[in-house]
Protein backbone atom coordinates (compact mmCIF):
# COMPACT_ATOMS: atom_id res chain seq x y z
CA UNK A 1 0.00 0.00 0.00
CA UNK A 2 2.74 2.30 1.15
CA UNK A 3 4.62 1.19 -2.51
CA UNK A 4 2.00 2.13 -4.46
CA UNK A 5 1.00 5.70 -2.46
CA UNK A 6 4.97 6.68 -2.79
CA UNK A 7 4.24 5.96 -6.71
CA UNK A 8 1.35 8.15 -6.70
CA UNK A 9 3.21 10.85 -4.42
CA UNK A 10 5.91 11.30 -6.64
CA UNK A 11 3.83 11.59 -9.16
CA UNK A 12 1.24 13.99 -8.60
CA UNK A 13 2.21 14.82 -4.92
CA UNK A 14 -0.43 17.62 -4.64
CA UNK A 15 -3.79 15.53 -5.43
CA UNK A 16 -2.40 12.81 -4.18
CA UNK A 17 -2.24 14.34 -0.68
CA UNK A 18 -5.76 15.88 -0.62
CA UNK A 19 -7.62 12.93 -1.53
CA UNK A 20 -5.83 10.43 0.86
CA UNK A 21 -4.52 12.34 3.70
CA UNK A 22 -6.93 13.92 6.37
CA UNK A 23 -6.23 17.65 6.99
CA UNK A 24 -4.97 17.70 10.90
CA UNK A 25 -3.39 13.93 11.07
CA UNK A 26 0.21 13.59 10.43
CA UNK A 27 1.10 12.44 6.97
CA UNK A 28 3.14 9.46 6.36
CA UNK A 29 6.55 9.43 6.41
CA UNK A 30 6.72 8.90 2.45
CA UNK A 31 4.12 11.48 2.41
CA UNK A 32 6.55 14.25 4.81
CA UNK A 33 9.15 13.80 2.66
CA UNK A 34 8.00 14.72 -0.50
CA UNK A 35 6.55 18.08 1.17
CA UNK A 36 9.45 19.71 1.98
CA UNK A 37 10.81 19.91 -1.78
CA UNK A 38 8.60 22.99 -2.46
CA UNK A 39 11.03 25.90 -1.06
CA UNK A 40 9.57 27.92 1.83
CA UNK A 41 10.57 31.02 0.63
CA UNK A 42 9.53 30.71 -3.12
CA UNK A 43 6.34 30.59 -4.57
CA UNK A 44 5.29 26.95 -5.00
CA UNK A 45 3.52 25.75 -8.12
CA UNK A 46 -0.42 25.22 -7.55
CA UNK A 47 -0.31 21.64 -7.58
CA UNK A 48 2.17 22.04 -4.07
CA UNK A 49 0.58 25.02 -2.89
CA UNK A 50 -2.22 23.18 -2.79
CA UNK A 51 -0.78 20.63 -0.01
CA UNK A 52 0.84 23.15 1.99
CA UNK A 53 -2.08 23.04 4.58
CA UNK A 54 -0.26 19.54 5.62
CA UNK A 55 2.17 21.03 7.46
CA UNK A 56 1.22 22.91 10.63
CA UNK A 57 1.99 26.71 10.58
CA UNK A 58 3.19 27.32 14.28
CA UNK A 59 5.55 24.59 13.75
CA UNK A 60 7.35 26.08 11.07
CA UNK A 61 7.31 29.37 12.27
CA UNK A 62 8.95 29.25 15.41
CA UNK A 63 11.97 26.44 14.69
CA UNK A 64 13.70 29.68 13.15
CA UNK A 65 13.84 31.56 16.11
CA UNK A 66 14.66 28.97 18.25
CA UNK A 67 17.75 27.99 16.17
CA UNK A 68 18.74 31.65 16.30
CA UNK A 69 18.36 31.71 20.25
CA UNK A 70 20.02 28.56 20.10
CA UNK A 71 22.85 29.03 18.24
CA UNK A 72 23.72 32.71 19.99
CA UNK A 73 23.59 31.00 23.40
CA UNK A 74 25.98 28.27 22.25
CA UNK A 75 28.19 30.62 20.63
CA UNK A 76 27.82 32.90 24.01
CA UNK A 77 28.83 30.12 25.83
CA UNK A 78 31.46 28.58 23.67
CA UNK A 79 33.44 32.29 24.00
CA UNK A 80 32.77 32.38 27.75
CA UNK A 81 34.80 29.08 28.03
CA UNK A 82 37.47 29.50 25.57
CA UNK A 83 37.95 32.77 27.33
CA UNK A 84 38.42 31.52 30.94
CA UNK A 85 40.84 29.35 29.72
CA UNK A 86 42.88 31.75 27.19
CA UNK A 87 42.92 34.38 30.34
CA UNK A 88 44.68 31.20 32.98
CA UNK A 89 46.92 30.54 30.44
CA UNK A 90 48.33 34.51 29.69
CA UNK A 91 49.69 35.58 32.97
CA UNK A 92 48.46 38.91 34.03
CA UNK A 93 50.17 42.35 32.80
CA UNK A 94 51.65 44.42 35.54
CA UNK A 95 52.63 47.96 34.34
CA UNK A 96 54.71 51.13 35.86
CA UNK A 97 55.64 53.95 34.33
CA UNK A 98 53.32 53.29 31.82
CA UNK A 99 55.01 49.98 30.57
CA UNK A 100 55.39 46.85 31.26
CA UNK A 101 57.11 46.11 34.63
CA UNK A 102 59.60 43.58 32.82
CA UNK A 103 61.05 46.11 30.69
CA UNK A 104 61.13 48.67 33.98
CA UNK A 105 63.56 46.25 35.57
CA UNK A 106 66.15 47.01 33.23
CA UNK A 107 65.84 50.70 34.00
CA UNK A 108 66.78 49.30 38.07
CA UNK A 109 70.23 50.77 39.44
CA UNK A 110 71.70 49.47 42.60
CA UNK A 111 74.83 48.60 44.74
CA UNK A 112 74.59 46.02 47.75
CA UNK A 113 77.36 44.84 49.91
CA UNK A 114 77.95 41.65 52.35
CA UNK A 115 79.80 42.09 55.20
CA UNK A 116 80.10 39.82 58.66
CA UNK A 117 76.02 39.34 58.65
CA UNK A 118 75.09 43.47 57.93
CA UNK A 119 73.82 43.76 53.90
CA UNK A 120 73.83 47.34 52.89
CA UNK A 121 71.73 48.42 49.80
CA UNK A 122 72.26 51.57 47.72
CA UNK A 123 69.57 52.96 45.72
CA UNK A 124 71.46 54.42 42.54
CA UNK A 125 68.63 54.53 39.89
CA UNK A 126 65.34 56.09 39.11
CA UNK A 127 63.31 53.18 40.11
CA UNK A 128 62.20 52.76 43.13
CA UNK A 129 63.14 49.47 44.93
CA UNK A 130 60.22 48.05 46.86
CA UNK A 131 61.60 45.07 48.14
CA UNK A 132 64.45 42.93 47.57
CA UNK A 133 64.71 38.91 47.35
CA UNK A 134 67.58 37.15 48.03
CA UNK A 135 68.30 33.71 47.06
CA UNK A 136 71.02 32.25 49.13
CA UNK A 137 72.81 29.12 47.80
CA UNK A 138 74.57 26.20 49.63
CA UNK A 139 75.88 23.84 47.68
CA UNK A 140 73.52 22.78 45.16
CA UNK A 141 70.67 24.22 46.78
CA UNK A 142 69.24 27.41 47.31
CA UNK A 143 66.48 29.61 49.39
CA UNK A 144 64.83 32.15 48.43
CA UNK A 145 64.05 34.48 50.99
CA UNK A 146 62.04 37.74 51.22
CA UNK A 147 64.32 40.93 52.83
CA UNK A 148 61.59 41.49 55.26
CA UNK A 149 61.47 38.20 56.83
CA UNK A 150 64.78 38.75 58.20
CA UNK A 151 65.05 40.47 61.88
CA UNK A 152 67.54 42.68 60.02
CA UNK A 153 64.91 43.43 57.54
CA UNK A 154 62.07 44.99 59.57
CA UNK A 155 63.76 48.44 59.04
CA UNK A 156 63.28 48.83 55.12
CA UNK A 157 61.60 51.27 54.28
CA UNK A 158 57.56 50.68 54.11
CA UNK A 159 57.36 52.34 50.82
CA UNK A 160 60.60 50.98 49.38
CA UNK A 161 63.78 52.36 48.70
CA UNK A 162 63.71 55.38 47.01
CA UNK A 163 66.20 57.27 44.56
CA UNK A 164 69.25 57.51 46.35
CA UNK A 165 67.62 55.74 49.55
CA UNK A 166 69.80 53.25 51.56
CA UNK A 167 69.27 50.23 53.60
CA UNK A 168 71.85 48.12 55.97
CA UNK A 169 70.63 45.57 57.94
CA UNK A 170 71.70 41.88 59.85
CA UNK A 171 70.89 38.88 57.70
CA UNK A 172 71.75 35.44 58.76
CA UNK A 173 72.42 33.69 56.01
CA UNK A 174 73.30 30.07 57.72
CA UNK A 175 75.98 28.29 55.62
CA UNK A 176 75.63 29.76 52.37
CA UNK A 177 77.97 30.56 50.32
CA UNK A 178 76.86 33.63 47.98
CA UNK A 179 73.77 35.28 47.83
CA UNK A 180 72.16 36.90 44.88
CA UNK A 181 70.13 39.77 45.35
CA UNK A 182 67.13 41.03 43.28
CA UNK A 183 64.87 44.28 43.39
CA UNK A 184 61.13 43.46 43.79
CA UNK A 185 59.35 46.47 42.49
CA UNK A 186 55.38 47.29 42.52
CA UNK A 187 53.22 48.02 39.94
CA UNK A 188 49.79 48.67 39.17
CA UNK A 189 47.44 45.35 37.53
CA UNK A 190 43.64 44.94 36.72
CA UNK A 191 43.44 44.00 40.21
CA UNK A 192 45.57 46.61 42.28
CA UNK A 193 49.07 46.98 42.90
CA UNK A 194 50.85 43.97 42.34
CA UNK A 195 54.98 43.54 42.94
CA UNK A 196 57.42 41.53 40.28
CA UNK A 197 60.78 40.09 41.37
CA UNK A 198 62.81 40.85 38.48
CA UNK A 199 64.67 38.07 36.91
CA UNK A 200 68.44 36.62 38.64
CA UNK A 201 69.86 38.85 35.19
CA UNK A 202 68.99 41.78 37.35
CA UNK A 203 70.42 40.92 40.53
CA UNK A 204 73.47 41.14 42.35
CA UNK A 205 75.52 38.35 43.26
CA UNK A 206 77.20 38.98 46.76
CA UNK A 207 80.24 36.60 48.13
CA UNK A 208 79.53 35.59 51.74
CA UNK B 1 7.30 41.04 1.68
CA UNK B 2 8.56 40.67 5.20
CA UNK B 3 10.51 37.52 4.69
CA UNK B 4 13.08 39.85 2.95
CA UNK B 5 13.22 42.33 5.22
CA UNK B 6 14.19 40.12 7.92
CA UNK B 7 17.04 39.11 5.75
CA UNK B 8 17.96 42.08 4.99
CA UNK B 9 18.44 43.44 8.65
CA UNK B 10 19.97 40.26 9.62
CA UNK B 11 22.91 40.53 7.18
CA UNK B 12 23.06 44.47 8.54
CA UNK B 13 23.33 43.22 12.56
CA UNK B 14 25.97 40.36 11.28
CA UNK B 15 28.17 42.84 9.51
CA UNK B 16 27.56 45.51 12.45
CA UNK B 17 28.73 42.54 14.89
CA UNK B 18 31.73 41.56 12.97
CA UNK B 19 33.54 45.18 12.83
CA UNK B 20 32.53 45.58 16.19
CA UNK B 21 33.99 42.45 17.42
CA UNK B 22 37.22 43.48 15.18
CA UNK B 23 36.97 46.81 16.77
CA UNK B 24 37.19 45.80 20.33
CA UNK B 25 39.28 42.87 19.78
CA UNK B 26 41.84 45.48 17.51
CA UNK B 27 41.81 47.63 20.92
CA UNK B 28 41.85 45.34 23.30
CA UNK B 29 45.57 43.84 21.83
CA UNK B 30 46.64 47.30 21.01
CA UNK B 31 46.36 48.45 24.95
CA UNK B 32 48.00 44.96 25.83
CA UNK B 33 51.17 45.24 23.42
CA UNK B 34 51.63 49.42 24.08
CA UNK B 35 53.05 48.08 27.44
CA UNK B 36 55.48 46.17 25.93
CA UNK B 37 57.02 48.82 23.87
CA UNK B 38 60.10 50.60 25.51
CA UNK B 39 59.78 54.44 26.54
CA UNK B 40 62.46 56.60 27.14
CA UNK B 41 63.82 55.79 30.83
CA UNK B 42 64.30 58.59 33.07
CA UNK B 43 68.16 58.88 32.96
CA UNK B 44 70.91 62.10 33.37
CA UNK B 45 72.35 63.43 30.17
CA UNK B 46 76.03 62.53 29.40
CA UNK B 47 78.21 64.35 30.15
CA UNK B 48 77.05 65.32 33.30
CA UNK B 49 80.20 64.83 35.61
CA UNK B 50 81.16 66.44 39.43
CA UNK B 51 83.98 66.61 41.19
CA UNK B 52 85.26 67.25 44.78
CA UNK B 53 87.54 70.26 45.07
CA UNK B 54 88.53 70.40 48.44
CA UNK B 55 87.48 68.66 51.54
CA UNK B 56 88.24 68.67 54.85
CA UNK B 57 86.65 66.45 57.92
CA UNK B 58 87.60 68.60 60.76
CA UNK B 59 86.67 67.06 64.05
CA UNK B 60 88.04 70.06 65.92
CA UNK B 61 85.27 71.67 64.63
CA UNK B 62 83.33 68.81 64.26
CA UNK B 63 82.11 69.47 60.88
CA UNK B 64 83.08 68.36 57.15
CA UNK B 65 83.35 70.92 54.38
CA UNK B 66 82.80 69.68 51.07
CA UNK B 67 83.53 72.27 48.13
CA UNK B 68 82.22 70.66 44.58
CA UNK B 69 82.70 71.66 41.35
CA UNK B 70 80.36 71.11 38.09
CA UNK B 71 83.05 70.33 35.34
CA UNK B 72 80.23 68.47 32.97
CA UNK B 73 78.65 70.05 30.03
CA UNK B 74 74.81 70.30 32.15
CA UNK B 75 73.40 72.14 34.80
CA UNK B 76 73.28 69.84 38.19
CA UNK B 77 70.37 70.18 40.26
CA UNK B 78 71.66 69.04 44.05
CA UNK B 79 73.85 65.78 44.96
CA UNK B 80 72.77 62.81 47.15
CA UNK B 81 76.09 62.67 49.76
CA UNK B 82 76.48 59.08 51.66
CA UNK B 83 78.95 58.36 54.00
CA UNK B 84 80.76 55.02 55.37
CA UNK B 85 82.20 54.29 58.78
CA UNK B 86 83.61 51.13 57.83
CA UNK B 87 87.10 50.65 57.30
CA UNK B 88 86.80 48.35 54.55
CA UNK B 89 86.59 50.66 51.63
CA UNK B 90 84.64 47.97 49.54
CA UNK B 91 81.86 48.49 51.55
CA UNK B 92 79.02 50.51 50.75
CA UNK B 93 78.72 53.82 51.91
CA UNK B 94 75.30 54.23 53.33
CA UNK B 95 74.90 56.85 56.09
CA UNK B 96 72.70 59.28 54.78
CA UNK B 97 74.28 62.59 55.62
CA UNK B 98 72.24 65.00 54.36
CA UNK B 99 70.12 65.38 57.75
CA UNK B 100 73.57 66.47 58.98
CA UNK B 101 73.68 69.57 56.75
CA UNK B 102 74.61 72.99 58.15
CA UNK B 103 71.56 74.85 56.15
CA UNK B 104 73.50 77.85 54.25
CA UNK B 105 72.00 80.61 51.64
CA UNK B 106 70.87 78.82 48.31
CA UNK B 107 70.68 75.69 49.88
CA UNK B 108 67.98 73.22 50.39
CA UNK B 109 67.29 69.27 51.19
CA UNK B 110 64.87 67.96 48.77
CA UNK B 111 64.03 63.73 49.40
CA UNK B 112 67.55 63.25 50.75
CA UNK B 113 69.41 65.14 48.56
CA UNK B 114 71.38 68.50 49.17
CA UNK B 115 69.82 71.28 46.21
CA UNK B 116 71.66 74.40 45.13
CA UNK B 117 68.76 76.76 46.10
CA UNK B 118 65.31 75.31 43.89
CA UNK B 119 64.03 71.87 43.50
CA UNK B 120 63.15 72.46 40.39
CA UNK B 121 65.96 73.93 38.41
CA UNK B 122 69.24 73.10 37.70
CA UNK B 123 71.09 76.13 39.41
CA UNK B 124 74.78 74.81 39.29
CA UNK B 125 75.67 75.99 35.72
CA UNK B 126 78.80 74.06 33.79
CA UNK B 127 81.97 75.25 35.95
CA UNK B 128 80.39 76.83 38.83
CA UNK B 129 81.35 75.77 42.53
CA UNK B 130 79.44 75.15 45.50
CA UNK B 131 80.47 74.73 49.19
CA UNK B 132 78.49 72.71 51.88
CA UNK B 133 78.95 72.29 55.57
CA UNK B 134 77.54 69.13 57.29
CA UNK B 135 77.57 68.27 61.17
CA UNK B 136 80.01 65.44 61.96
CA UNK B 137 79.77 65.51 66.14
CA UNK B 138 78.33 61.52 65.89
CA UNK B 139 81.17 60.87 63.84
CA UNK B 140 84.08 62.21 66.07
CA UNK B 141 86.56 62.40 67.64
CA UNK B 142 88.95 60.85 64.77
CA UNK B 143 89.99 57.74 66.66
CA UNK B 144 86.86 56.30 67.80
CA UNK B 145 86.74 52.99 66.59
CA UNK B 146 83.96 52.15 63.90
CA UNK B 147 82.80 55.50 63.99
CA UNK B 148 84.65 57.80 62.46
CA UNK B 149 83.96 58.34 58.56
CA UNK B 150 86.39 56.53 56.12
CA UNK B 151 84.91 57.92 52.76
CA UNK B 152 82.25 59.82 51.39
CA UNK B 153 80.29 58.73 48.06
CA UNK B 154 78.88 61.91 46.32
CA UNK B 155 76.32 60.95 43.23
CA UNK B 156 74.68 64.24 41.12
CA UNK B 157 71.20 64.95 40.43
CA UNK B 158 69.61 67.12 37.76
CA UNK B 159 65.76 67.71 36.99
CA UNK B 160 65.35 66.54 33.39
CA UNK B 161 62.73 66.91 30.41
CA UNK B 162 61.32 63.52 29.92
CA UNK B 163 58.33 63.83 27.37
CA UNK B 164 57.15 66.88 28.40
CA UNK B 165 57.30 66.56 32.19
CA UNK B 166 60.13 67.36 34.49
CA UNK B 167 61.30 64.63 36.50
CA UNK B 168 64.19 64.37 39.36
CA UNK B 169 67.17 62.00 38.01
CA UNK B 170 69.60 60.38 39.45
CA UNK B 171 73.15 60.96 37.75
CA UNK B 172 74.55 57.21 38.99
CA UNK B 173 77.12 57.34 36.08
CA UNK B 174 78.43 60.77 37.35
CA UNK B 175 79.06 59.01 41.24
CA UNK B 176 82.60 60.38 43.01
CA UNK B 177 84.07 58.71 45.95
CA UNK B 178 86.54 60.49 48.16
CA UNK B 179 88.39 59.00 51.30
CA UNK B 180 88.17 60.83 54.55
CA UNK B 181 90.72 61.54 56.60
CA UNK B 182 90.47 63.03 60.17
CA UNK B 183 91.83 65.95 61.40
Amino acid sequence: MIKKLNNKITRDPARLSLSLLPRNRSAPDSARLSLPLIPRNRSAPDSARLSLPLIPRNRSGLSPVITTVLLIALVIVIISIIFLWFRGMVEEGVTKFGKNIKLVCDDVNFEASYSAGTISIANTGNVPIFRVSLQMTTGGNYQTKDITEFSGGSSWPTNGLNQGGTFSGTIDVGSAEKIIVSPILIGTSAKGKKTFICGGQYGQELAV
Amino acid sequence: MLLKNRRGISIVIGYVLLITVSIVMSVVVFQWLRTYVPKEAPKCSEGTSFLIREISYNCTSQKLSIDVKNNGKFSINGYFIHASDKSDLEQLAIIDLSPKLVVQEHETIYLSSVEFSNVEENNLLPGGTHSSLFNVADYCPCDAPGKTLTKIEIIPTRIQDIEGKKRFVICSDAKIEETLTCH
